[in-house]
């Protein structure tokens, strides 16, 4: 009897926790006319989650990119196939690993900090000394957060997949000697548009969304210590990460068939 | 003073509070005074803050009202909530400040974020605030720069940015050196007074409560267990209030937490 309460209030909690988030969200959407009216404050966000995570996603595209060309030729040397080097390289990036390590990364780097700082202003009375001021949090502070996570990941993503293109045209094409006008016609002649850049761009914003979201609901939620902080931190990496594989195992399914 | 009957700039009829199942106030009433610095004393864990909290409608009463400057404080109406605030300034116990901005621009943000002041007026309007609390040569400064005291003054010169009516004070006096505790004390009294506000403060500090107030609360587990002025209170024969202001460890709040009788406990009769 003991196991099947404890599983009731374990749904129980984990359905309020949803209703919350879902909440959460809603309330911020309403506060999302802020960015509009006072770009700056987008601005200024977009450069703490997104300029600072530049150098990350670089260094980890580019270091993705030179894996990928040096599998990939492996693999395709095998059966004669290393011409298509650069359509095997370019799809992998942006239908896959761009938006999805992109995302995950973000998770790490920029979400992680989110949460932490949110959890701060609150543990610190910053907050609440804002709504004391008459000035609405959720509108100053979280919304152009939201925003600025939900434009940075689409972008990071692009730029880890040039960057990673990049990689596997330095080790494909400049190593190993893949003729570099085959390397890039494979591709050209190889993607789609809507099939794989659209597809790969609607992925990373879905996950921009998802763990802007997560990272700041946890932190607007957390126990106002330091132990809650800390909690809520992991969370939004564990929680973040985990809806990012599943998130796309579905949007995969979706998009190009399960 | 003919305060009488003037109408109280703050009053709060009939509060019923609760966080959990035990109540924390029942019928509460308190009335603030125009122009008084109001201190409301009491042991810590007496719901101080939360009182506060009340006030300010970031929480909301069981029962009971709440009106301010005429007007009845509405917590569900986020507009006319925040209409309220603007004519109230708060000073947190922690501060408060924000820490990605400097004083400055901390004393700067309730006048960027509700008026459109040229800069040049602004810069001039945050001066003076900073001027009057002794702290305009620390403009520059980052919240992580500054002591504890100083901390406190800047977040003081932000709640009176915006001209409020009444200030509320959570627990000024707290974690401070005698020194810095000797200036919010100065401050707090002449703030009120040069620049015609009202004041409350709450405050476990009874010495320094009882120096500034004109009108001292003392709240109890759940209700008032006396008000009246600092002369009246010091005179008082109620022994609830004798403990408090005479900081005795043991009376009507009792030294001992509720336990079965020591002598059962250790020679184990009670297991």
């Amino acid at each position: 009897m003991n196991a099947l309460q404890r599983l009731g209030r374990l749904g129980i909690e984990a359905t309020l926790a949803l209703g919350a988030a879902g909440i959460f969200f809603l309330r911020v959407v309403e506060q999302l006319w802020i960015v509009v009216r006072r770009p700056a404050l987008l601005v200024q966000q977009l450069f703490s989650v997104g300029v600072l995570t530049v150098i990350i996603i670089v260094l980890a595209g580019l270091f993705v990119g030179m894996v990928l060309g040096l599998q990939g030729y492996n693999t395709l040397v095998d059966f004669g196939a290393e011409s298509s080097l650069g359509l095997v390289v370019a799809l992998f990036l942006t239908r896959e690993l761009g938006p999805v390590l992109t995302a995950l990364l973000f998770t790490g780097r920029a979400g992680s900090a989110l949460t932490a700082e949110i959890g701060l202003m609150k543990t610190t009375e910053q907050l609440a000394a804002l709504e004391m001021m008459a000035v609405n949090p959720m509108q100053r502070v979280i919304a152009p957060r939201f925003a600025a996570g939900a434009i940075a990941v689409p972008l990071l993503a692009a730029m880890f997949s040039v960057v990673g293109i990049f990689g596997g045209y330095l080790i494909g094409v400049e190593l190993l000697g893949v003729d570099a006008g085959v390397f890039w016609s494979s591709m050209r002649e190889g993607m789609d548009f809507k099939e794989d850049i659209v597809n790969g761009v609607i992925k990373s914003v879905v996950f921009g969304l998802c763990v802007t979201w997560i990272a700041l609901f946890q932190g607007y939620t957390c126990v106002p210590n330091a132990a809650g902080i800390s909690r809520a931190t992991t969370r939004t990496v564990v929680t973040g990460s985990l809806s990012i594989l599943g998130i796309d195992y579905v949007l995969t399914a979706l998009m190009f068939g399960a | 003073m003919n305060d009488a009957d003037e109408t109280p700039l703050l009053q709060l009829r009939g509060i019923d509070f609760s966080f959990t199942a035990r109540p924390l106030f029942e019928g509460l009433d308190i009335k603030v005074r125009r122009g008084q610095v109001t201190a409301i004393m009491g042991p810590s864990g007496c719901g101080k803050s939360t009182l506060l909290s009340l006030i300010g409608g970031r929480l909301r009463p069981a029962a009971g009202s709440i009106h301010f400057d005429g007007e009845e404080l509405r917590p569900s109406n986020r507009q006319s909530l925040y209409r309220m605030r603007r004519k109230m300034g708060m000073l947190f116990q922690s501060s408060a400040l924000l820490t990605d901005l400097s004083v400055f621009e901390n004393v700067a943000f309730p006048l960027r974020e509700h008026t459109a002041l040229p800069e040049e007026i602004l810069a001039m309007v945050v001066l003076m605030k900073l001027q009057m609390v002794g702290l305009r040569g620390a403009a520059s400064l980052m919240p992580a720069e500054l002591s504890g005291g100083m901390a406190r003054r800047v977040a003081l010169a932000r709640s009176i940015a915006l001209d409020p009516v009444l200030v509320m004070y959570d627990e000024p006096f707290t974690g401070l050196d005698p020194i810095s505790m000797g200036v919010v004390v100065k401050l707090i009294r002449e703030l009120n007074d040069a620049l015609g506000m009202t004041s409350v403060v709450v405050t476990h500090d009874v010495a320094e409560g009882c120096s500034i107030a004109d009108y001292v609360y003392i709240l109890g587990k759940g209700t008032m267990i006396g008000e009246g002025t600092v002369e009246e209170l010091q005179s008082s024969e109620d022994p609830r209030v004798r403990q408090f202001m005479d900081g005795l460890p043991d009376g009507p709040v009792a030294y001992h937490y509720p336990a079965a009788p020591f002598a059962d406990q250790l020679l184990g009769s009670d297991r």
